[in-house]
């Protein structure tokens, strides 16, 4: 797997370097430091994924969606993981926006769990989707604190995959997490996505957008005219 | 109060912020108009009274009509004031004045200078109350007023010379301090304002101050009691894995690193809800909507979020209305014991929001008095020309409004 990483710090870009150059399937083939180095990294190298940081120069804004929607036109079969130190859900939307195929947006936390980082990439690079827990749990915090929330619908375990589901698990991957057969898994989740009404479908990444779009919904929006 | 009129979205229709103009100028401009109807009252009565004196002019007689004609303007229209307010009262008056000012310097040309100044005071009293357009339009009446009034006065003066006679100085003598008492009111009047307001402004800048203090109190406390304490742990524990690894015990090193990984993302976590508290990055990337319904998703009972299309203001309008946002929602479910709280967020003008919660509410008097977090959201808002609002009472819930008049970026 070919990697173009993009992050301006430089702890942080050694520390990710040195954390990739543990797995051998793994190759940097370029670094860069801003949004402009990015794009002519990934023109001259060709990578399978891309691992950018959200924040970086010019404008130290949201640099790594940016270039995550420019490459979705310029290049739209590459995986573009975006490390973030912002637990919006917004940001995450944002990145989901034109199609959540190949995106991934995970917390820079996570570099400290090196497997999840490489796993993540290989999901990306795949064309897979990844959003990180923190996000998916706060989204579905807010959701299930409604009155009369849809997630009330959902048994423990149900809502344990729905935030699975979310946050990017294969089926195969969710069995293995709960421990469960795959045959059970795609129960669950087939009677998770029936009870919120959203459509089967069988594309992780697909699946993806659709819960994160979803949970987003119902957490902001309480039932009209309850306060006076 | 008109902040719990409950919400009428379908329709698109918001409920009443405080009113636009503030009431102080209403009122003020119903002051001036009593101010001038007793002025010109007093003035016309002591004319009258010259004349019935002996002083039987007839420059004195035609000014007795002019100030005659002016009063009824101004009396008669006293009904439509009371209806109308403020911007009658100032129509009320500038008619009257422009009837007074063309009518006695036709008499008595060297009034001239008198009956200008005479004509600038309508428009400094009601202009707090005037839109733009109405602005407009006044300004341009009461210039061409004044450029009337002076060429008036200058061509009576070289039409008919005025023999030097009596009638003009007794009208100069009472109109003098009609005009001159008038305008010392308007004066008197700012200055009581502005001290007013100067000792308003010298309170919340205290206020500023004081929860800016506050802020960074809590924050080293925030920082000592967590991430710190995290990374010394970490310290700590790394120290102990320099034994293990002398020990040999690599599985417990491996144990020991994994204990490390998570209590660094622990303190990465509060490092990361402190720096959202200090200042929000999706509020500079994406604005006040996106930013609040971030904040919304923290607040640990359900909080909807109403906020359509809101355009991008400047830094400080959407900071301003972020905290004050926040604030509320702090009160609403620290204080008030809500188990529901709804954010709107609008434009009208400017940003426009409200808070509203179901808690137990509040006497706001008595909270206002007493300062705290109610008087913190309003010097924000008022410090960047905003008006503030707040409704509540025990039992009914809390209702927090505002608006900031400001152009998008």
């Amino acid at each position: 797997m070919r990697v173009v990483l993009a992050e301006d710090g430089e702890l942080i870009r050694a520390g990710v370097l040195t954390l990739l150059s543990g797995f051998s399937d793994v190759e940097v083939v370029g670094v860069a430091t801003d949004l402009p180095g990015l794009l002519r990294a990934v023109e001259e190298h060709d990578p399978d994924v891309v691992l950018t940081d959200v924040r970086m120069p010019p404008d130290h804004g949201d640099e790594g969606i940016r270039a995550a929607r420019e490459l979705r036109r310029t290049r739209p079969g590459l995986g573009v993981l975006v490390l973030t130190q912002y637990a919006d859900a917004q940001y995450a939307l944002d990145l989901i926006a034109e199609g959540s195929q190949g995106r991934g947006y995970l917390l820079k936390e996570r570099v400290g769990r090196a497997r999840q980082l490489v796993d993540s990439l290989r999901a990306v690079a795949r064309g897979g989707s990844v959003v990180d827990e923190t996000v998916v749990e706060m989204l579905v915090e807010a959701g299930r604190r409604r009155p009369d929330s849809p997630l009330a619908r959902l048994t423990p375990r149900e809502l344990e995959v729905l935030g699975l589901v979310a946050t990017g698990y294969t089926n195969q991957a969710i069995a293995e997490q709960l421990v469960v057969t795959d045959r059970a898994v795609e129960k669950h989740v087939s009677s998770v996505l029936n009870k919120l009404e959203l459509p089967q479908d069988s594309q992780t990444h697909r699946r993806v957008a659709a819960a994160i779009v979803y949970l987003s919904e119902i957490g902001e929006t309480a039932p009209p005219g309850r306060p006076r | 109060m008109s902040l719990l009129d409950p919400v009428r979205r379908r329709a698109g229709v918001r409920p009443p912020l405080p009113a636009v103009a503030s009431p102080e100028a209403e009122a003020r401009a119903r002051q001036y108009w009593w101010v001038n109807a007793f002025a010109l009252t007093s003035a016309t009565v002591a004319l009258a009274v010259a004349y019935l004196a002996g002083a039987r002019f007839v420059t004195i007689a035609q000014d007795l009509l002019v100030m005659s004609l002016a009063l009824l303007v101004l009396l008669g229209s006293a009904p439509w004031v009371q209806r109308h307010g403020g911007r009658a009262a100032g129509a009320s008056v500038l008619a009257s004045t422009l009837l007074f000012s063309l009518g006695a310097v036709w008499v008595t040309p060297f009034l001239a200078p008198l009956a200008v100044l005479a004509l600038l005071v309508p428009l400094m009293v009601t202009m707090p109350l005037l839109d733009r357009r109405l602005l407009v339009v006044t300004t341009a009446v009461v210039l061409a007023g004044v450029a009337v009034v002076s060429g008036l006065g200058e061509w009576r003066r070289a039409a008919s010379p005025v023999p030097s006679s009596v009638g003009p100085v007794v009208s100069l003598v009472v109109f003098t301090p009609m005009v001159v008492g008038v305008i010392a009111w308007v004066v008197l009047d700012t200055y009581r304002r502005l001290e007013a307001q100067s000792a308003e402004l010298r309170a919340s800048r205290e206020q500023v101050v004081r929860a800016a203090d506050a802020a960074r109190r809590t924050l080293e406390r925030d920082l000592h009691d967590g991430a710190q304490q995290r990374l010394v742990g970490l310290s700590l524990r790394l120290g102990g894995m320099r034994t293990l690894v002398e020990a040999g015990d690599c599985d417990a090193v491996l144990r020991s690193l994994d204990e490390a990984v998570e209590e660094n993302i622990a303190a990465v976590r509060e490092l990361r809800e402190l720096a959202r508290g200090i200042y929000p990055a999706v509020l500079t990337e994406r604005g006040l909507v996106p930013a609040l319904r971030a904040a919304a998703l923290q607040v640990p009972v359900p909080c909807g979020v109403d906020g359509g299309d809101v355009p991008r203001y400047p830094e400080n309008v959407e900071a301003a209305v972020y905290f004050c946002v926040l604030e509320a929602l702090q009160n609403a479910t620290k204080h008030a014991r809500a188990t529901e709280v709804r954010i709107e967020v609008w434009d009208e003008a400017g940003p426009a929001f409200r808070v509203r919660d179901d808690g137990v509410g509040f006497h706001v008097d008595e909270a206002t008095r007493s300062g705290g977090g109610l008087a913190g959201m309003e010097a924000r808002i008022v410090a960047i020309g905003g008006r503030w609002g707040v409704a509540s009472a025990p039992g009914e819930g809390t209702s927090i409004g505002g608006v900031v008049p400001s152009e998008p970026r």
